[in-house]
C-alpha cells in the first residue's frame, strides 16, 4: 500500500519539477524586477512551440502578427541549433516586453504591474493560436525514456531526468546570485532601490537581465518537459498556480524551497489522481481532487508566511489608481439608460443578444471595481463566483417560485464569497490576487467539472423565470432574445450600478479607499479593516452572484465552459481596459466584452482570437499609458475639452476642482508661503 | 483623575525592553511631553498605547477603560487618537477625503445606512472637517492630493486628522520633527489653542525647545525606562536628564542658548505671520 504511494509519488516529480523551475523563474522576476509574472508560463509555451515547430517542419515562427511570421529554413533542424533557435527567440521576446512595458511600469503600483502581466499572458496566447492554431503538440522525447520496474510497476525514467535537469540549473541560478557581483546587486537593489542607485548600480538594467535570466529558465525547461504532456498556447498558463504556491512557500526568496515545494506539489497530484483513480474521495470530488494541492498550499504558505513576506523597495512612490468619489451624474446615467432601452428595442436579434451579453459582464464588472477598485484586492475569481450562482439557481428554480430562487442563488453566493474572503483578510493586493486566482482554479476543476455539482450529464437547465403568468425568459413569447427579457436585465444592471454609486458616495466608500491606501492609518482612523474587507467582499460576491443570476437565465442551459481561471484572466484585463476605478469604466468593459455589444455592432464578429490579442494588448497598452483605463481617458479628454472651451489653459486636473485653475502645486506653494512664512 | 494611565507597561521585542515597567499619566486638559533621546522607546510607547505592537506586560487604562485586548479601531471609537511619525496619509485621497474617514465613527448600521442614504450626516462631517482645517490655519488645502504638498504642510494634515473626530485624547508622535524652528514653534501654539477646546495632548518630540515651551507636565525615557518626569522646569533642572539626555552641562547650556535665540527669533517672526 505505503509503496504504491511512493510509486505514483515518484511519477509526480516530473511535473513537479517543472512547476518548480516556473517557480524559480518567479522568484528571479520578483527579486529582480518587483513583478509576480503571470506571463511566465505563456512567455515560455511560445519558445517551446517554436523548438517543436523547428523539429517538425523546420519553420522558424516568429511572435508577429500582421506581418508574415513563419520562415522556412529548409528540412527539419536538428536538436542543438533548434534549441539555440528557440531559445534566443524566448530571450529576445522576453527583451522586448521589458523594454517596452516592464520597464515603463517600474514606478507603478505592484498590482498594476501584475495586471499588465495578464495582458501580456493573454496577448502572446493570442500569438501562439494565430502562428500554430489551438492544438496540442507532443514534442519527441528528448530525455532518455525508457522504463524501469519500480515497485513491480513500469515506471518512466524521463521525469527524473526533468528532475536532475531542473536541479542542475536551480544549482546554476543559486551559484550566479549567491557567488557573482550581479547576483549581490540584484539583492541589493530588491532591498535598497535607492541605495543602490547612489553606489552606481543600475536597477533598470538588473531587472531587464533578471527578467530575461527568468524567461530562459522556463523556457529551457519548458522545452525539456514539452515530451512530458505535449504543449499548447494554453499549455503552461495554468502552471503559475502551482509553481506561485511553491514561491510563496519560498517566501519568494528561497529558490531551494521553491524546488522542494514545487515538487512535493507534482508528487502530491500524482497521489491524489491515484486516490481518484481508485475512488477513495466522495464522488463529488471526482472531478479535481488534485487541484486542491496548489491551492492548500497557496493558502498554508499565506498564512504561515503572508505577513513576512518581502516587498521590494521601491524608487518613486507608487500611487494606486485614482477613484473619484462623489455624486453621480444625473444626466449621464439618464442617457445612457435610454441608450440602453434604444438598443435592446432593436430589430436586429444579434444587437438585442450582444447588449444583453455586455450587461451582465457589466454587472459582473461592478464587482471587480468595488472589490479590486475601490478596496484594492484584486480578484480573479469573481467570474467564478458568478457561475456558482448560475449552477445554484439551476439548482433552486425547480425548488422555490421564481423570485426567491435567484435570490436564495444569490445569497448563497455572498455566504460562500463572505467566507472565500475570511482566510484572505491578512493578504492584500497581488498575494490577494494569487489566492484568489487559485480559487478560480479549483472552482473550475472541482465544481464546475463536477457531475454532481453541475448536474447530469454535465449540464445545468434553469426554467423560464414567470411571474403572475407572465414569461419573463429570454424566449419570452416574441422572438428570441425576447425584449422584456432585456430590460429586465437593464434593470438589473442599473440597479446594481446604482448600488455601487451609493455606496461610492458615502462613508463607505470613502472606509475603502482608505483601507486601500493604507491600512495602519485606517487603523488609527478608527476603520475596522477585516470587516471593511469582509464587507467588501460580500458587496462584491452579491454582485457576481446577480451577474450568475443573468448569465444562468441569458443561457438557459450551460455548462462549467466558459466560467474557468482563464475566462477570469480575461474578465480582469477587461475590467482595467475600461477603467477600474469607476462605474464608466464597467460599463465601457462591458461593451468592449467578447460577444458584447461593441464587437458584435462594430467589428461585426471578428474571431475570438483577434479579441483575446486586442484585449491582450490593450491592457498592456492602458497599464503603461493610462492607468485609470479608458473611462478615466474619456473623463480627462473631456475636461480637457471643457477647459478649452472656456479659453482656460490646460493644467492636468488634480482634483476635481482644480481644473482650469492654478495647478494645485502653484496653491500649495502659495498656501505655504501664508501658513509658515518661508520662501518657496 | 487621570484620562489614559500606563501602570507598569512593558513592551519586548525578543531580549530586548523596549519600554520597560513604565508608569505613566495624563490628565484631562494637559498637555504632556514624552522626550528621550533617539531609540530610546517613545514611538514604541505610543505604538503599544494605541495597540499598534503588543504588550508583554502591564496594562493600559484610559477613560477607565483597560483597553490591554482592544484592537487599535476599538481604542479609537473609545476617544484615543494618534499620528505617525511617518505620517501615514492615505496618499490618493483630497485634504477633506482624508479627514472625512475619521470624522465618520462607522456603527454598525453604517453598512445599511451608508449605502441605502449616503448623504445621512455628511453636512455634520464638513462642519467637523472644516473646525479641524481651521484649527491648524490650512483650510485652504482641503482640495489638495497629500502628494502635492511639503512635508511641512502633511503634517499639520496628519495633525488635523488625528483631531477632526474631538477625540478625547491624541497621542502625537514626532510632530515637529523635520520642521524648522519657526514652524515648530507655530506648531506649538497651534497644539495649545487645541487644549482650549476640550482636548487633551500626549506629545513626543525630540525637539526640547519644542516639548519644554508647549508641555505641562513631561516625562523623560531613556534605554525604555522613565528616568525623571515633572513640570519643564524641574525637568530642566534634573541632572539625571541632563546627563542622560544633553550628555554633560556644557550641552545643556547649549541647549539654553539655543532656546532663548529660538524664542527671540522665531516669535517675533511668528507674530508677524498671524498678523498676516
Amino acid at each position: 500500500m505505503m509503496e504504491t504511494y511512493i510509486f505514483f509519488a515518484l511519477l509526480g516529480v516530473g511535473t513537479g519539477a517543472m512547476y518548480g523551475a516556473f517557480a524559480v523563474s518567479l522568484i528571479i522576476t520578483y527579486r529582480g524586477c518587483g513583478v509576480v509574472n503571470f506571463a511566465t508560463g505563456a512567455m515560455a509555451m511560445f519558445p517551446t512551440l517554436v523548438f517543436v515547430e523547428l523539429r517538425s517542419t523546420g519553420d522558424l515562427v516568429l511572435p508577429l502578427v500582421v506581418v508574415p511570421s513563419r520562415f522556412s529554413l529548409g528540412s527539419q533542424i536538428s536538436f542543438f541549433p533548434a534549441l539555440l533557435i528557440a531559445l534566443t527567440v524566448g530571450s529576445l521576446l522576453a527583451a522586448v516586453i521589458y523594454v517596452l512595458v516592464i520597464r515603463p511600469l517600474r514606478s507603478s503600483p505592484p498590482v498594476t504591474m501584475m495586471v499588465a502581466t495578464v495582458g501580456l499572458a493573454l496577448a502572446i496566447q493570442g500569438v501562439a493560436v494565430k502562428s500554430f492554431g489551438n492544438v496540442t503538440v507532443r514534442g519527441e522525447k528528448i530525455l532518455p525514456d525508457h522504463v524501469i520496474e519500480l515497485f513491480g510497476r513500469p515506471f518512466p525514467v524521463d521525469r527524473l531526468w526533468i528532475l536532475a535537469a531542473v536541479l542542475f540549473l536551480t544549482l546554476v541560478v543559486a551559484a550566479a546570485y549567491r557567488l557573482t557581483r550581479f547576483g549581490l546587486a540584484t539583492r541589493a537593489a530588491f532591498l535598497n532601490e535607492k541605495g543602490a542607485l547612489l553606489l552606481g548600480l543600475e536597477p533598470a538594467r538588473l531587472g531587464f537581465y533578471n527578467w530575461v535570466f527568468a524567461s530562459l529558465v522556463a523556457s529551457t525547461i519548458g522545452i525539456l518537459g514539452s515530451s512530458l504532456g505535449g504543449v499548447s498556447p494554453f499549455s503552461f498558463s495554468l502552471f503559475v498556480v502551482p509553481a506561485l504556491g511553491a514561491a510563496l512557500a519560498g517566501r519568494l526568496r528561497s529558490v531551494a524551497v521553491g524546488i522542494g515545494a514545487a515538487v512535493a506539489i507534482g508528487s502530491f497530484e500524482a497521489v491524489a489522481v491515484h486516490i481518484v483513480s481508485r475512488r477513495q474521495v466522495p464522488s463529488f470530488l471526482l472531478g479535481g481532487f488534485s487541484s486542491l494541492v496548489p491551492f492548500v498550499v497557496i493558502i498554508g504558505a499565506l498564512i504561515l508566511v503572508g505577513r513576512t513576506l518581502p516587498n521590494r523597495a521601491a524608487l518613486t512612490e507608487r500611487a494606486q489608481v485614482r477613484v473619484v468619489l462623489g455624486r453621480p451624474k444625473t444626466l449621464s446615467w439618464a442617457l445612457m439608460i435610454f441608450l440602453g432601452i434604444v438598443v435592446l428595442s432593436s430589430d436586429d436579434a444579434t444587437i438585442r443578444f450582444a447588449t444583453i451579453q455586455s450587461l451582465f459582464v457589466t454587472t459582473l464588472l461592478l464587482s471587480i471595481v468595488v472589490l479590486t477598485g475601490y478596496l484594492g484586492q484584486v480578484s480573479l475569481a469573481q467570474l467564478s463566483f458568478a457561475g456558482f450562482s448560475a449552477f445554484m439557481l439551476s439548482r433552486f428554480d425547480s425548488l422555490v417560485p421564481f423570485p426567491f430562487g435567484p435570490l436564495l442563488a444569490i445569497l448563497l453566493t455572498i455566504a460562500l464569497g463572505t467566507l472565500v474572503s475570511v482566510p484572505a483578510l491578512r493578504v492584500r493586493g497581488v498575494q490577494f490576487a494569487i489566492v484568489s486566482f487559485s480559487i478560480a482554479v479549483v472552482f473550475d476543476d472541482v465544481l464546475f467539472r463536477s457531475p454532481t455539482f453541475v448536474g447530469v450529464g454535465g449540464l445545468a437547465q434553469v426554467e423560464r423565470p414567470r411571474l403572475f403568468g407572465l414569461d419573463l425568459g429570454i424566449f419570452g413569447e416574441g422572438q428570441f432574445p425576447d425584449r422584456r427579457f432585456g430590460f429586465i436585465v437593464l434593470a438589473g444592471t442599473v440597479v446594481c450600478a446604482a448600488f455601487v454609486a451609493l455606496m461610492g458616495s458615502g462613508g463607505l466608500g470613502r472606509r475603502f479607499l482608505a483601507v486601500r491606501s493604507n491600512e495602519r492609518a485606517a487603523a488609527a482612523a478608527g476603520i475596522s479593516v477585516p470587516r471593511t474587507k469582509i464587507i467588501g467582499a460580500a458587496f462584491a460576491s452579491g454582485l457576481a452572484g446577480v451577474a450568475g443570476v443573468m448569465f444562468a437565465y441569458k443561457s438557459v442551459t450551460f455548462n462549467g465552459g466558459g466560467l474557468d481561471a482563464q475566462r477570469g484572466l480575461e474578465l480582469l484585463a477587461l475590467c482595467y481596459l475600461g477603467g477600474i476605478g469607476s462605474i464608466s469604466g464597467a460599463v465601457i468593459g462591458g461593451l468592449l466584452a467578447p460577444s458584447g455589444l461593441f464587437i458584435v455592432a462594430v467589428l461585426g464578429g471578428g474571431s475570438s482570437t483577434n479579441q483575446y490579442l486586442l484585449t491582450g494588448l490593450g491592457l498592456v497598452l492602458v497599464a503603461v499609458k493610462f492607468p485609470r483605463g479608458l473611462a478615466g481617458l474619456l473623463s480627462t479628454m473631456s475636461n480637457r475639452l471643457k477647459v478649452f472651451r472656456e479659453g482656460g489653459k490646460f493644467n492636468e486636473p488634480k482634483t476635481p476642482t482644480t481644473v482650469g485653475l492654478k495647478s494645485s502645486r502653484q496653491r500649495s506653494r502659495f498656501s505655504y508661503q501664508n501658513n509658515f512664512g518661508r520662501k518657496p | 483623575m487621570a484620562l489614559l494611565e500606563a501602570r507598569g507597561l512593558s513592551v519586548r521585542y525578543g531580549g530586548l525592553f523596549a519600554n520597560n515597567s513604565i508608569d505613566l499619566e495624563c490628565r484631562a486638559g494637559q498637555l504632556v511631553g514624552l522626550i528621550g533621546p533617539n531609540g530610546a522607546g517613545k514611538t514604541t510607547f505610543i505604538d503599544a498605547i494605541t495597540g499598534f505592537t503588543p504588550v508583554s506586560s502591564g496594562e493600559v487604562v484610559f477613560d477607565g477603560v483597560n483597553l490591554n485586548d482592544k484592537a487599535p479601531n476599538v481604542r479609537v471609537a473609545l476617544g484615543l487618537s494618534r499620528t505617525f511619525q511617518s505620517l501615514e496619509l492615505f496618499e490618493d485621497l483630497t485634504v477633506r477625503d482624508n479627514l472625512l474617514v475619521v470624522a465618520q465613527r462607522p456603527k454598525w448600521h453604517s453598512v445599511v445606512t451608508d449605502v441605502l442614504w449616503p448623504g445621512r450626516d455628511e453636512r455634520k462631517y464638513h462642519s467637523q472637517v472644516r473646525w479641524a482645517l481651521e484649527m491648524l490655519q490650512i483650510e485652504s488645502l482641503a482640495e489638495a492630493m497629500p502628494s502635492d504638498l511639503s512635508h511641512g504642510q502633511r503634517k499639520l494634515i496628519s495633525v488635523a486628522r488625528s483631531i477632526v473626530a474631538k477625540p478625547q485624547l491624541v497621542l502625537l508622535d514626532e510632530p515637529a520633527a523635520g520642521l524648522d524652528t519657526a514652524e515648530s514653534h507655530l506648531l506649538g501654539e497651534r497644539l495649545r489653542g487645541l487644549l482650549a477646546q476640550d482636548m487633551s495632548l500626549f506629545l513626543i518630540d525630540h525637539d526640547m525647545g519644542l516639548v519644554l515651551n508647549v508641555c505641562d507636565y513631561i516625562y523623560v525615557l531613556d534605554f525604555g525606562v522613565i528616568i525623571a518626569h515633572g513640570t519643564p522646569s524641574e525637568v530642566r533642572a534634573n541632572p539625571t536628564v541632563i546627563a542622560a539626555y544633553l550628555g554633560d552641562s556644557a550641552g545643556e547650556a547649549q541647549a539654553r542658548e539655543g532656546a532663548a535665540l529660538l524664542s527671540r527669533e522665531s516669535g517675533s517672526d511668528a507674530q508677524s505671520e498671524m498678523n498676516q
